[in-house]
């Protein structure tokens, strides 16, 4: 974290964030401040919290404890939709889209364009297609002509990119990728980094939780690693390597300087699932 | 993507796919009622008075049906829209002499859209599936319509709905419009693609934060005014309201609706097909009448009708584990 002490204040700031299902701790304390423009990697085992952490972020999950500011304000979340008024919104690793409705449907869903006609608002279809090929030119240009097709028709990768592109359609502050890579193919992951880094260099902040700790490196500008619920570090990704990520995974940072997550025979045994 | 689709509609499955929530089928099983009891019955089945006869049949049907498309689409599904027919139209014939007929068809819809309230209330809140939910209510219903009858039949007094328009009846219009508005509805405003997103996946729609308690109510009181207004004009059309008003509507509503392409997996579908379906369906009765054949046979023919629409209708790769 001293890494980023010399920074303005953060645009996500979460501070001793607790969950806890029944006995079970899935986050014990867990802290994250996410900057303007930044991608941020969050990597750590399974049951490490990680996806707990995100959910509780995009308004998915409330948290047992702890506190979540936005812009220096103070958010609770009671559901996804509040979070994505207030410009978060995650990408999940199923990507929720639904199959049987077409592209366009996909990416407004929730937040259709309308027009009122005596008073009842009706769904301004054109407009919607207009937008959602002008957001897969940027994206996947391959979907500008497909627009209308139901998304069980297409790719993975093309369904990964409605999904993108339903996150990205209302100029968000905070983008959360969960696991965008791990069903896709080696030359599409690629695409995606690179649309990552033309994201963030428009201002989007992004969250990556990847297990690919190459595409971390590549992409991030900075590493949390979590363990058991709570942080072990919080990296610069241009002062570590991989070596030395995975070493903070595995060890939970006692064997480095002993900080970070709790002696690990106070964790509870089950991971939370 | 699109040679793909064109080679898979060459096999036999893929024909089969592409058929299923086109109007292709319901349009196919029309023809061969008319068809079937054409060559049956010629002068009889074929007549313009017996289109007639149909037509208003269907009416009934479709008006029902549109209120039960929503509900299906969305994934849900409502048994007791027949007893919400018979406690709306025979409340609405014992009220009319008195209060009129405005008030009277006012006081029906009212009780359609108030029994739609609670199959919705119970369904959201109660958290218990809708098939339950509105097995029960066909029940309560119908002892309802026993009961404020006291079991007695009224002969309608002042229902303006079964008039005729020209040489139209009226029911034949009201379905129409009524068609109308449901397909607006449905397709063209974020209610229906809410509807449809529900039907999806719940899960989904759920996560992109629609409204979807307020949503699952809304649909089930649009099916219970569907239904009271069907149980209104049943009641007109036969110039007497019964207690057993609209006994076992319900198969025939569902059969129409499915027949005509909406599948019970959620999602797809139409009121349009609603239409379509309904029309075969009120051929299929109307043709075994006149063929001859008694009503058990009718039941039995109904059944096997069912459970054919749903082969066709059903999608089986939505569901995973058939129980």
């Amino acid at each position: 974290m001293t890494a980023t002490s010399n920074r303005p204040a953060p645009l996500v700031r979460m501070r001793g964030i607790k969950k806890q299902y029944g006995q079970v701790y899935a986050l014990r304390g867990m802290n994250l401040d996410l900057y303007q423009g930044e991608v941020v990697g969050i990597v750590g085992d399974n049951g490490a919290g990680k996806s707990t952490l995100v959910k509780i972020l995009c308004g998915a999950v409330p948290p047992t404890e702890g506190e979540t500011l936005l812009d220096g304000e103070p958010v609770a979340f009671r559901s996804p939709h509040e979070a994505r008024l207030m410009g978060i919104e995650i990408v999940y690793q199923d990507l929720a889209v639904i199959g049987q409705l077409n592209v366009t449907r996909n990416v407004f869903l929730g937040r259709e364009e309308t027009r009122r006609i005596l008073g009842v608002r009706f769904l301004d279809t054109r407009k919607m297609e207009q937008r959602t090929r002008a957001l897969m030119s940027r994206l996947d240009p391959g979907l500008e002509e497909r627009i209308r097709l139901n998304v069980e028709n297409l790719s993975g990768g093309q369904r990964q990119s409605v999904a993108i592109a339903r996150a990205i359609a209302f100029d968000p502050k905070v983008m959360i990728l969960d696991e965008p890579t791990a069903a896709l193919s080696v030359e599409k992951v690629e695409l995606l980094l690179a649309l990552v880094r033309k994201l963030k260099a428009a201002g989007l902040s992004i969250i990556l939780i990847s297990h690919r700790l190459q595409d971390i490196m590549t992409v991030c500008d900075r590493v949390v690693v979590m363990k058991r619920g709570s942080l072990v570090r919080d990296l610069e990704v241009s002062t570590t390597d991989v070596g030395e990520i995975v070493r903070l995974m595995v060890t939970g940072g006692d064997a480095a300087a002993g900080t970070g997550a709790p002696p690990l025979h106070l964790a509870p045994t089950s991971a939370p699932a | 993507m699109a040679t793909r689709l064109r080679a898979s509609a060459l096999t036999a499955r893929g024909v089969f796919l592409r058929l299923r929530g086109s109007v292709v089928v319901p349009l196919l099983s029309l023809a061969l009622c008319l068809a079937i009891f054409g060559t049956l019955a010629p002068t009889r089945f074929l007549s313009a008075a017996n289109f007639q006869v149909v037509l208003t049949q269907a009416s009934v049907l479709a008006i029902v049906g549109f209120g039960l498309t929503l509900v299906i689409i969305s994934g849900s599904i409502d048994l007791s829209v027949g007893s919400v027919a018979a406690l709306a139209g025979i409340v609405a014939a014992q009220v009319a002499p008195g209060a009129g007929p405005v008030p009277a068809l006012l006081i029906g819809l009212g009780l359609g859209a108030l029994a739609g309230l609670a199959n919705g209330l119970v369904f959201v809140y109660l958290r218990i599936p809708s098939f339950l939910v509105t097995l029960a209510m066909l029940t309560t219903a119908r002892g309802i319509a026993y009961l404020l009858s006291d079991g007695e039949s009224f002969v309608v007094h002042g229902l303006p709905i079964l008039g005729n328009l020209g040489a139209y009846p009226t029911v034949v219009l009201i379905a129409a419009a009524l068609c109308l508005l449901f397909w607006l509805i449905l397709n063209k405003t974020p209610t229906g693609l809410y509807i449809r997103s529900l039907g999806g996946s719940e899960h989904v729609a759920r996560l992109v934060g629609l409204p979807l308690d307020r949503l699952k109510v809304t649909i089930f009181v649009f099916s219970g005014l569907a239904a009271g207004l069907g149980g209104l004009v049943l009641a007109s059309r036969q110039g007497a309201a019964t207690p057993n008003l609209g006994a076992s509507l319900e198969l025939d509503v569902i059969t129409a609706v499915v027949l005509g392409g909406t599948p019970l997996t959620g999602c797809v579908g139409n009121v349009t097909n609603t239409v379509i379906g309904a029309v075969a369906i009120s051929a299929l009765s109307n043709g075994l009448i006149i063929v001859g054949f008694t009503s058990d046979v009718q039941m039995i023919i109904k059944g096997i009708v069912l459970v054919l629409a749903i082969v066709v209708a059903l999608e089986r790769s939505k569901i995973g584990v058939i129980k």
